[in-house]
């Protein structure tokens, strides 16, 4: 019910509605349908009888709240627990958004504090809270986040504002990920190497800007569990992912995902923005056992395990499909290796998607296969020995990222890629940059 | 509302006489709070809410109307059972009850988007019947 709370916010209506309500057997196949007979009066009362709280039309603005305690420890303390009461946080401790904090945030963009992100209504579905740079600042200030990040979350919630995709409202395991081509990435110490979407203290600003996002859509968009989303496990959406292609290191040869994907000129700094909806990560063993003859070989043998991993998340295709749009993250060792012997992107996704193929036996006893191959009327009996599931090798988009070492690469399953937003920086930049460095040292080597 | 003065990640986190602390006092003398304690305002982080449309008035009477079917998912969540059910309760009770089924518009999430409530709006209902999720 408050999920569709949130859905009834989302157009514009108060947050309220003449439901009724069912417990969860009533819609579980082949089930008992009674409830609603003994329910009916509620629903007759729905349609004739039921008053709204809520007859006022307008924007309602949202005032700041004071926390106190005896000394800053326990104040701090205390802006978490009232995070938490009303819903704010992620459950992890929080920076407290106070007016000063947020105001060094919004020295990131040139824009007023008051101005929606994006030009245009600054909606966040489902909920569709509005989105102001202010707001942005606040759960940038709430996540840890400094000042140089804002150009880059400000770019993805471009997105998010443009789109309206409601995804990870759903039960599925939707999370939301962020990648950064060009100068920027660097210069704000966003990671495209080691612990590429863990931890690393020399490269912090995926964590924030991740957690930002995260903060936007829980707050803004109302992406609650339980409430805004029914998302059975939440999994990676403390911070989603946000990280950067590590174009530094690329072969030469190569372009990158923002030129290949968005035809982004090398050199713009540019925030891709995906939800990722069929299991997220999943990493493979790249390098073989050490007795391979030659390094082709190896590379070769790699491909067999990737494929692997790609089709385990096969639908019930019975026909041949263009294939799921998917991420193939390979560190630039990796990357440097397979040029060196003359692959190309395109090479190696031709190779990955003639590997992805369903058998006759494979379907042969799956009922799921079956009723959909009737629905299509297809006949499974004459199936060729190999159905194609990746027809378009397009599907296959490539990020050089990740710590150069051989073992694993990565396969991220499932991906909707929302929008690429070229980043704005504002006129102070280099001032801003400067004072990074003053807070956390030199920009990292790695 | 007096702004407070700006305090580095690192001083805030600091113990006893660090920039939050000499900050949070200078406040307190213009805030409620006693002696030697630490006001913090916070900006609220969900933005604020526009209502534009409100709820439509109820119909007294359901007899000779016409009912909406919208369906968040085809049969996943058994609306294909559900609606047939409730409509068959509201005609004995309202004989000249109309309905347009779900099967005439889209299904699905896409329900929320401009185009399907205009393509309902054109049908003309009294009221709309929307399920099943929550």
């Amino acid at each position: 019910m408050a999920a569709t709370r949130q859905a009834i916010m989302g157009q514009g209506l108060p947050p309220e509605a003449p439901w009724v309500v069912f417990d969860y057997p009533l819609f579980l196949v082949d089930s008992d349908l009674s409830p609603i007979k003994t329910n009916y009066s509620d629903i007759v009362h729905a349609l004739t009888k039921w008053q709204p709280q809520n007859n006022t039309k307008g924007v309602f603005n949202k005032a700041p709240v004071t926390v106190t305690g005896k000394d800053h420890e326990e104040a701090l303390a205390r802006a978490n627990y009232l995070f938490l009461k009303k819903n704010w946080g992620d459950g992890l401790a929080l920076f407290p958004p106070t007016q000063s904090r947020v105001d060094w945030i919004l020295t990131g963009t040139d824009h007023g504090r008051n101005e929606k992100v994006g030009g245009a209504s600054g909606k966040v579905a489902p909920k569709e809270g509005i989105l102001t740079y202010e707001v942005l600042a606040t759960c940038m200030a709430m996540a840890g986040g400094r000042p140089e990040y804002m150009p880059v979350a400000e770019a993805v919630c471009k997105t998010i504002i443009e789109k309206q995709n409601t995804l990870m409202t759903s039960s599925g395991g939707a999370y939301q990920g962020i990648c950064v081509n060009g100068p920027v990435a660097k210069q704000i110490r966003l990671n495209s190497r080691f612990s590429l979407f863990g931890p690393n203290p020399n490269h912090p600003a995926g964590g924030a800007i991740g957690r930002c996002i995260s903060l936007v859509l829980m707050n803004v968009g109302g992406h609650v569990a339980g409430q805004g989303t029914i998302a059975e496990y939440g999994e990676m959406r403390f911070t989603g992912l946000c990280f950067a292609e590590n174009e530094e290191s690329l072969p030469k040869e190569w372009t990158t995902f923002a030129e290949d994907k968005f035809q982004r000129p090398r050199g713009t700094s540019s925030a891709t923005f995906f939800i990722t909806f069929l299991g997220g990560l999943h990493p493979f063993v790249h390098r073989g056992s050490g007795d391979e003859p030659n390094f082709g070989t190896e590379m070769q043998e790699s491909f067999f395990r990737a494929a692997a991993v790609m089709k385990n998340i096969w639908p019930a295709n019975h026909s041949p499909a263009p294939g799921s749009p998917g991420i193939m993250f390979y560190n630039s060792m990796i990357c440097g290796n397979m040029a060196k012997i003359g692959w190309t992107k395109d090479k190696i996704r031709a190779r990955l998607a003639e590997m992805l193929f369903a058998t006759a036996e494979e379907i042969k006893g799956r009922t799921d296969v079956q009723r959909a191959a009737a629905a299509a009327k297809v006949d499974l009996s004459k199936l060729p020995a190999r159905i194609p599931m990746m027809t378009d090798p397009r599907n296959i988009n490539f990020i050089c990222a990740g710590g150069d070492h051989p073992s694993l690469a990565m396969w991220l399953a499932g991906v909707s890629f929302l929008g690429n937003v070229e980043i704005q920086l504002p006129r102070s930049w280099e001032t801003l940059l400067a004072k990074a460095e003053e807070d956390l040292g030199a920009l990292p080597v790695i | 509302m007096k702004p407070e003065p700006e305090i580095s990640r690192r001083g805030f986190l600091k113990e006893g006489t660090s920039a939050i602390g000499g900050v949070a006092l200078t406040g307190m003398a213009s805030s409620a709070a006693g002696a030697g304690s630490v006001t913090l305002t916070l900006l609220d982080p969900t933005g604020a809410q526009e209502i534009t449309h409100l709820f439509a008035a109820r119909l007294p009477d359901l007899n000779g109307k016409a009912i909406a079917e919208l369906a968040v998912d085809p049969a996943k969540w058994q609306p294909h059972r559900t609606m047939p059910y409730i409509e068959d309760l509201l005609k004995k009770q309202f004989p000249s009850i109309r309905f347009i089924p779900m099967q005439e518009f889209p299904m699905g999430l896409q329900i929320s988007e401009d185009r399907v409530i205009k393509m309902v709006a054109a049908r003309n209902p009294d009221a709309v019947i929307i399920g099943n999720a929550g």
